[in-house]
């Protein structure tokens, strides 16, 4: 499998009224041709920076330095013109909110209708035609007169579908999802979870998928990559991580899960919080939640290295943390 | 099976005018509004038909019966020439609607351009517009318009152009205020994230969105023009006689006020009547398209 994305020592700064808040700190990832590879982390700690930076959509006030290729071209230096060709044609989006991602003047075939003109894609019947059919594909039902609704007549999931929709008249190659269920029901939930695993599988689309939520990871990723404050702590296969996680936050953070089983016992929480990004601690930003820090963490940052075959962490401890 | 086709298509028609059949719905409930709603078709109607609905030309000049009080034969009376005063009214509805449409349209096409882009691009751009803005507030509107007409030269296309110079104004602030909202809606960034040009998300994004503040505004704007535009010729310095305007009229009726004070008293009603019915739509439009963009 090639690497269709890769980001390299992405640093994202936010100039704010009360200083400067280094909220991606020297992001290295790569994202390979038709893997679902999911980013995880707690809310806050940079993962829908990370995604608005692929898709160079990030406030005026943030500076970005760093390299972030997409099928060998660096995005951070294309100019604007040449950018907007790869949104949506190239890479796509889909969005936390869809009650609020649509546009409340346009029907849901005008807003569709917008994919096909700016990206000039053929169409081999009529454009309208097209979008029916699209909609078809993600099962809305009735899709003639739904191409004509608006999108405050449509519910949370049905509206979820017709991004998808949208993404998939122009069929990209990459598809960031950031949080695309997490307002949605459970059981809607599972549906939009389902129609992307057959993008996927019928169109070999990477999906980046952006979530906090390790059910959704466990049901469709290939590989997971877990960031904690504006670091990508560990990247692992989904198995590895939840079987065998490394870096003591994810460790944290799978124990902090609740298993399901009858026998539950209490869950754990981890102790201390989250890092405030204006002053972040020096050295592994986890150092001072960490209950094996020692002098080391506190002083350089650790580097991301594969401790396994296909299995990266950024620990000093690692090793010395693997007993349980 | 012939009553299914029926519903279905009984439910696309509700859907199709969905947003401003809401938006008639509750404008619908509110009385005052079908009132002032009344009043404007009314007006309109009597601009159009003022031909028919007239007995005498507005410029034809009864000597013989000057100055008459309201009869039979002259409804509201007759001015100094013997002009008869409900033709007169009656055509000046023409003036006052023109003015309004024409103030209108310009100070709304230069203030709503000047508003979207200076809420949406920011920065330097937005603080020229937004300072030249407060400079036009600063005055009262009547007395800039004063001065600009003083520049021009008196006649009622230089007051409507003064007025508009003056009005745009305030489409600048309320459309820039409501881009800056409007701009940070998600369906923003995901247009931009689909490849939405800068230009087309200002048009087909954020424009149609905030055009419901700005129908508002232009109703409360409509009337404002008129009297402004009254006010003017009033001081001599909009429409020139023998225009029926409304404010010249009452201008060169002041000069009769004890003697025929209903040659005053009708054309003012008549402005009267034209704002309050602007008035009355534009509170009832306000009302009626606040809660639009909730999901």
């Amino acid at each position: 499998m090639g690497v269709i994305l890769k980001i390299e020592d992405l640093y994202v700064d936010f100039k704010t009224e009360r200083g400067l808040v280094k909220a991606i700190d020297g992001v290295t990832l790569e994202v390979k041709e038709g893997e679902v590879l999911a980013l995880i982390g707690e809310t806050g700690c940079g993962k829908s920076t990370i995604s608005k930076a692929i898709m160079r959509l990030l406030p005026k006030n943030a500076t970005v330095r760093g390299k972030i290729i997409y099928k060998g071209k660096n995005l951070l230096e294309l100019p604007e013109s040449e950018m907007r060709k790869i949104r949506g044609k190239e890479i796509g989006m889909i969005f936390q909110d869809p009650l609020t991602s649509l546009n409340p003047v346009f029907t849901v075939s005008n807003q569709m209708e917008e994919m096909f003109k700016i990206h000039k894609l053929p169409t081999r019947k009529s454009i309208f035609e097209e979008i029916v059919n699209l909609l078809k594909i993600v099962r809305i039902p009735d899709a003639e007169s739904r191409a004509k609704s608006y999108p405050f007549e449509l519910s949370g999931g049905m509206r979820q579908r017709v991004m998808v929709a949208m993404m998939l008249s122009s069929n990209p190659s990459l598809l960031i999802a950031d949080e695309p269920t997490t307002a949605l029901d459970v059981t809607i939930q599972a549906q939009i979870m389902n129609l992307m695993l057959e993008l996927k599988r019928n169109f070999n689309t990477t999906i980046l998928l952006i979530t906090h939520n390790p059910g959704v990871v466990a049901e469709i990723a290939d590989r997971v990559a877990v960031m904690y404050a504006g670091q990508i702590v560990e990247v692992a296969p989904v198995k590895e991580v939840f079987d065998n996680p490394l870096h003591p936050y994810t460790r944290s953070l799978m124990r902090a899960l609740p298993k399901g089983h009858k026998t539950e016992r209490e869950l754990e929480n981890i102790l201390g919080r989250v890092p405030n990004l204006l002053t972040p601690p020096p050295g592994c930003r986890f150092h001072p939640r960490c209950p094996f820090a020692d002098e080391r963490c506190t002083g350089g940052k650790p580097e991301i290295k594969e401790v396994e075959p296909g299995h990266f962490v950024a620990c000093y401890k690692v090793g010395g943390t693997r007993n349980e | 099976m012939i009553g299914m086709v029926e519903s279905n298509v009984n439910m696309k028609k509700v859907r199709s005018e969905s947003t401003w059949y809401l938006t008639w719905l509750r404008f619908k409930r509110n009385k005052l509004a079908l009132v002032g709603l009344g009043i404007i078709i009314v007006i309109v109607l009597i601009a159009i038909f003022a031909p028919v609905l007239t007995p005498y030309s507005p410029d034809e000049q009864h000597l013989k019966d000057r100055l008459q009080p309201p009869s039979s034969k002259y409804l509201f009376g007759t001015d100094e020439f013997g002009r008869d005063l409900f033709s007169r009214v009656l055509y000046g509805s023409r003036t006052a609607l023109l003015v309004g449409i024409v103030v209108v349209a310009i100070s709304a096409t230069i203030g709503v351009t000047l508003g979207l882009i200076s809420g949406y691009f920011g920065g330097w751009v937005d603080e020229i517009i937004m300072r030249t803005v407060d400079i036009v507030w600063s005055f009262p509107a009547l007395i800039l318009a004063l001065a600009i007409v003083v520049i021009l030269g008196p006649g009622l296309i230089n007051a409507m152009i003064a007025i508009a110079l003056v009005g745009w104004a305030s489409y600048a602030r309320v459309v820039r205020a409501e881009t800056l909202s409007v701009k940070e809606e998600l369906f923003v960034e995901a247009a931009r994230s689909i490849g939405e040009s800068d230009l087309r998300i200002l048009v087909s994004y954020i424009f149609p969105n905030v055009l419901s503040s700005i129908l508002v505004l232009i109703t409360y704007n409509i009337p404002s023009a008129i009297i402004t535009a009254s006010s003017l010729s009033f001081l001599g310095l909009g429409a020139q006689p023998p225009s029926p305007d409304w404010g010249l009229t009452i201008a060169t009726a002041r000069r009769y006020l004890t003697l025929a004070p209903w040659y005053s008293i009708f054309p003012g009603v008549a402005i009267m009547l034209t704002v309050l019915g602007f008035n009355f739509v534009g509170d009832g439009l306000r009302d009626a398209v606040q809660p639009e963009r909730v999901g």
